[in-house]
């Protein structure tokens, strides 16, 4: 019954040893029960004894009545022998152990005595006043014996034994103790199982119950049956428990739903204290920057600076960082958060995060700090990639400026001789620089220091500033320090240094063909005039032998100068039909002959407006069908020595072979092709494309050069213009 | 109002004029200079000193000697080694040195290194203020 333990009482105060309240009940009802049997038992013997004691005088007094009667006429007529007859017929009663007569005024011996035993006392020294009085082993009798005229002739005295019922009396009392033990025991049980049930065990579950709750279970019901003060506890309990259960499951939710937010967000939050270590959970973006499954306990500075040295100047401030953070009133956060690391590098710089820190203030301290990390890896890249983007377009418009300005020739020719300078500069170290003769060493120094000259002139700033640092190296090795170990330029280095030049102008010459709108064919044109080529051909024009197709060659266009107008244009013409398109070009170095070049800027212009406002769909309905938003329009050339096939397709609408039809019908012509006047799939002329006059006047015109215009759609696959040359031309 | 004053001394004049303009961007009063003369009269006023360690003639930790041997009794100068060599910048105290940038080359990168060492010096002088504040 007796539970013990220590257990911290509210508030923290000392241990006080557990007592349990069952034990105190039983105790209690020991202590009860006990007191009041022993009340019992001591009553209840008093009473048995007043009682035997009672009926002993009584009867002793009802003995001596008699001897008092029988002795009157031995005593009144002096007659010893007769009373000493009437005394010894006491004798029969063993229980008188003494008695003894006395004469009237007599106070010595008596006149005659009975001794029945050993325990008798001497005899009374009081021999006047009758009286029955009892003792602990005896109960005495004295009467006044009277004669015939009632006058007093004598005393009887007669002293019973109390032995047999002092032995009834140990009997009872033993019986009562017994009894009274039983009672007691009964009571005290009844009373256990009482308490036990109604108190200690109706407790005892809601103490397992309130301890469930306090390990974070959801605590049980707790019957209620009983109707007084532990059913109410028990019913107050189950209400408390019940309301602890839903705070918990609105707190849960709250918590998932910050959770949720917090997993949602782009950025990693973890907390960490004093010690730097994370504490409790970081969300799911936390883990995943860090690489990491569980951050709990992870020390902050490890997971920012773990791969740096303790020479590392960032891991250096942010540790005095963390310890002044720590340090200082909340108030005063605000300086030191600003001296806090913005951004840190993982990796070896291959990652990058964006840092936050907030304080987690306690009692006007910082207790915690809370780290919000973002991701910045993929918009560095992406900002890093338009800076490079950037810099190419300024280094292509750079070189078409110098296009513009007639230098396109002279660039080729500085790609040319750079490309065979840094040959030559290669070939002359690449023996040991040891040995490099001086005049060597002075013209290779010579070929970069021009280069580096040509390349700034041609704004090439990599290129100039990689030949400056080569320039450097060799102006070390003209004025050498100390013997050749010691030299701190190295003959590997230096050849290293001029395969990145060399890799440089490549890389300079491919930007050039891309930013030609004639491609690779700029590095290959020279310049002649153009009445020099027209006189050229009006000569030939009779002839068909090698000569006459030379001039022809010589005369023909690249293909990328005829559609050059349309690329410039296309995007404007689709933004006024509300479209978006982008065009392509294949072929741009293909040789167009010169008089297909003459009608062809005009054609290919009515040909790509044509597929813009009949053939490309808006960006909605382009949606709608799956296909990309912008609408693609390629145009191609392939060429021969005498002639050339083009083509321009779009992936638009397609022709509807039902429009066409009715088309047909409307006009009762036979359908051919589109070009026919006759026919436009349009209902209403645009801006763009009307109905059908251009592509009439488009075939006019490739038929004057000898070429024509043939169509293929299908619908909803987009439609495809080729231009060929007319049979009768190439027979 | 500069950000701090940085002394750099190189025998790279490439290196030196790619630090420069990295530095001052960063909006820093930047000294740079091949000569342990001219960097020794700038040392005087100078928040960070920043040291290459292979120079022909005289290695870093010599020339640290020299700046320090310059520098006022009451400087607060600090003294980082410039290298890419890890196994130099792990003996950054055996020459005497308070930190090391590692990733030489890196202009960016350096940028940073320096920003966090400025930030340290300001630290101090914030624990110091708020020292005082404490004592008052």
């Amino acid at each position: 019954m007796t539970l013990s333990g220590g257990v911290r009482g509210p508030g923290g105060s000392a241990h006080r040893r557990f007592v349990s309240i069952g034990f105190k009940l039983a105790l209690l009802s020991v202590v009860v029960v006990g007191v009041a049997t022993a009340v019992a038992f001591f009553y209840a013997t008093e009473r048995e004894r007043r009682r035997v004691l009672e009926a002993k005088r009584s009867a002793a007094g009802m003995v001596a009545d008699l001897l008092a009667q029988s002795l009157q006429a031995p005593l009144d007529f002096n007659d010893e022998e007769a009373a000493k007859t009437e005394l010894q017929h006491l004798e029969q009663n063993k229980e008188v152990v003494y008695a003894a007569v006395w004469r009237v005024g007599s106070s010595g011996a008596p006149m005659v005595e009975l001794r029945g035993g050993t325990s008798a006392l001497p005899a009374p020294a009081d021999l006047q006043t009758p009286r029955t009085l009892a003792f602990g082993d005896r109960v005495e009798t004295l009467r006044t014996v009277q004669g015939r005229n009632q006058e007093p002739v004598g005393t009887a005295f007669v002293q019973f034994s109390l032995a047999r019922e002092n032995a009834e009396l140990v009997v009872a009392r033993r019986n009562i103790f017994l009894y009274c033990l039983g009672l007691a025991l009964g009571t005290m049980g009844l009373l256990t199982l009482t308490a036990r049930h109604q108190v200690v065990r109706p407790i005892q579950q809601l103490l397992d119950a309130a301890r469930r709750i306090e390990k974070g279970e959801r605590g049980d019901a707790v019957e209620a049956r009983a109707n007084d003060e532990i059913g109410r506890l028990a019913q107050a309990f189950k209400a408390m428990n019940a309301a602890i259960f839903d705070r918990e499951q609105r707190l849960s939710a709250a918590n998932a739903s910050l959770r949720e937010l917090f997993d949602h967000m782009r950025q990693g939050i973890l907390v960490f204290g004093s010690d730097a270590k994370v504490e409790g959970t970081s969300s799911r973006a936390a883990a995943q920057i860090f690489a990491r499954s569980a951050l709990a306990g992870s020390d902050v500075r490890e997971l920012l600076y773990g791969a740096a040295g303790p020479w590392d100047a960032e891991r250096r401030a942010f540790e005095e960082w963390l310890a002044l953070g720590f340090d200082v009133p909340a108030e005063a956060w605000a300086e030191v958060g600003a001296l806090a690391p913005q951004r840190v590098g993982l990796s070896g710089g291959e990652r990058e995060l964006l840092l936050e820190f907030r304080p987690i203030a306690q009692e006007g301290r910082v207790a915690k700090i809370l780290l919000l990390a973002t991701d910045e890896t993929e918009q560095r890249r992406l900002e890093r990639e338009m800076e490079r983007r950037g810099a190419q377009h300024e280094r292509q418009i750079a070189l078409m400026r110098r296009l513009v300005s007639g230098g396109g020739q002279q660039f080729v020719a500085f790609l040319e001789q750079g490309r065979r300078r840094l040959e030559r500069a290669a070939a002359l170290c690449g023996q040991s620089l040891e040995g490099l003769p001086p005049a060597a060493l002075g013209e290779v120094f010579r070929i970069v220091h021009t280069l580096r000259a040509e390349a700034l002139a041609f704004e090439l700033r990599e290129l100039a500033s990689l030949l400056r640092e080569i320039e450097e190296q060799l102006s070390q090795l003209r004025e050498p320090q100390g013997p050749p170990s010691e030299w701190r330029v190295r003959q590997p280095d230096l050849e290293r240094a001029l395969g990145a030049a060399r890799a440089l102008v490549e890389q300079s010459e491919e930007l050039f063909v891309q930013a030609s709108p004639i491609g690779r064919a700029a590095l290959d044109n020279v310049w002649v005039r153009r009445r020099d080529v027209a006189r050229l051909v009006e000569l030939c024009a009779d002839r068909k032998d090698e000569i006459a197709r030379n001039v022809a060659r010589l005369a023909a266009r690249p293909f990328g100068e005829c559609v050059d107008g349309v690329l410039e244009q296309a995007a404007a013409w689709a933004a006024k039909e509300d479209k978006r398109v982008s065009v392509g070009v294949e072929g741009r170095e293909e040789l167009v002959p010169r008089a297909l070049a003459e009608v062809l800027g005009g054609v290919l212009a009515h040909l790509v407006r044509n597929a813009i406002a009949h053939g490309i769909e808006p960006v909605a309905e382009r949606a709608s069908l799956g296909k990309a938003p912008m609408g693609s329009i390629e145009l191609a050339c392939r060429s021969d020595a005498e002639s050339a096939v083009l083509s321009v397709a779009d992936d638009g609408r397609g022709v509807s072979g039902s429009s066409l039809l009715e088309s047909a019908a409307r006009t009762r012509r036979p359908l051919r092709d589109l070009s026919d006047t006759s026919h436009s799939t349009r209902s209403q002329a645009s801006e763009l494309a009307g109905r059908g006059v251009g592509l009439s006047a488009i075939e006019a015109d490739l038929a004057r050069v000898g070429y024509a215009l043939m169509v293929a759609s299908r619908v909803g696959g987009g439609t495809r213009f080729d231009i060929v040359p007319r049979l009768e031309q190439t027979t | 109002m500069s950000e701090g004053e940085i002394v750099v001394v190189d025998d790279s004049y490439v290196l030196l004029e790619r630090i420069r303009s990295a530095l001052r961007a960063e909006g820093y009063e930047v000294y740079v200079t091949t000569a342990a003369a001219s960097a020794a009269v700038r040392i005087k006023t100078a928040d960070l000193a920043i040291i290459d360690f292979h120079m022909p003639g005289t290695d870093g930790g010599q020339m640290l000697e020299t700046l320090k041997a310059a520098a006022p009794a009451d400087s607060s100068c600090v003294y980082y080694l410039y290298t890419s060599d890890k196994e130099v910048a792990a003996h950054y105290k055996d020459y005497g040195f308070d930190g090391a940038f590692l990733r030489k080359g890196e202009e960016a990168v350096l940028a940073t290194q320096v920003g966090a060492v400025f930030r340290s010096i300001r630290m101090r002088k914030l624990a110091k203020k708020l020292r005082q504040e404490r004592l008052r």
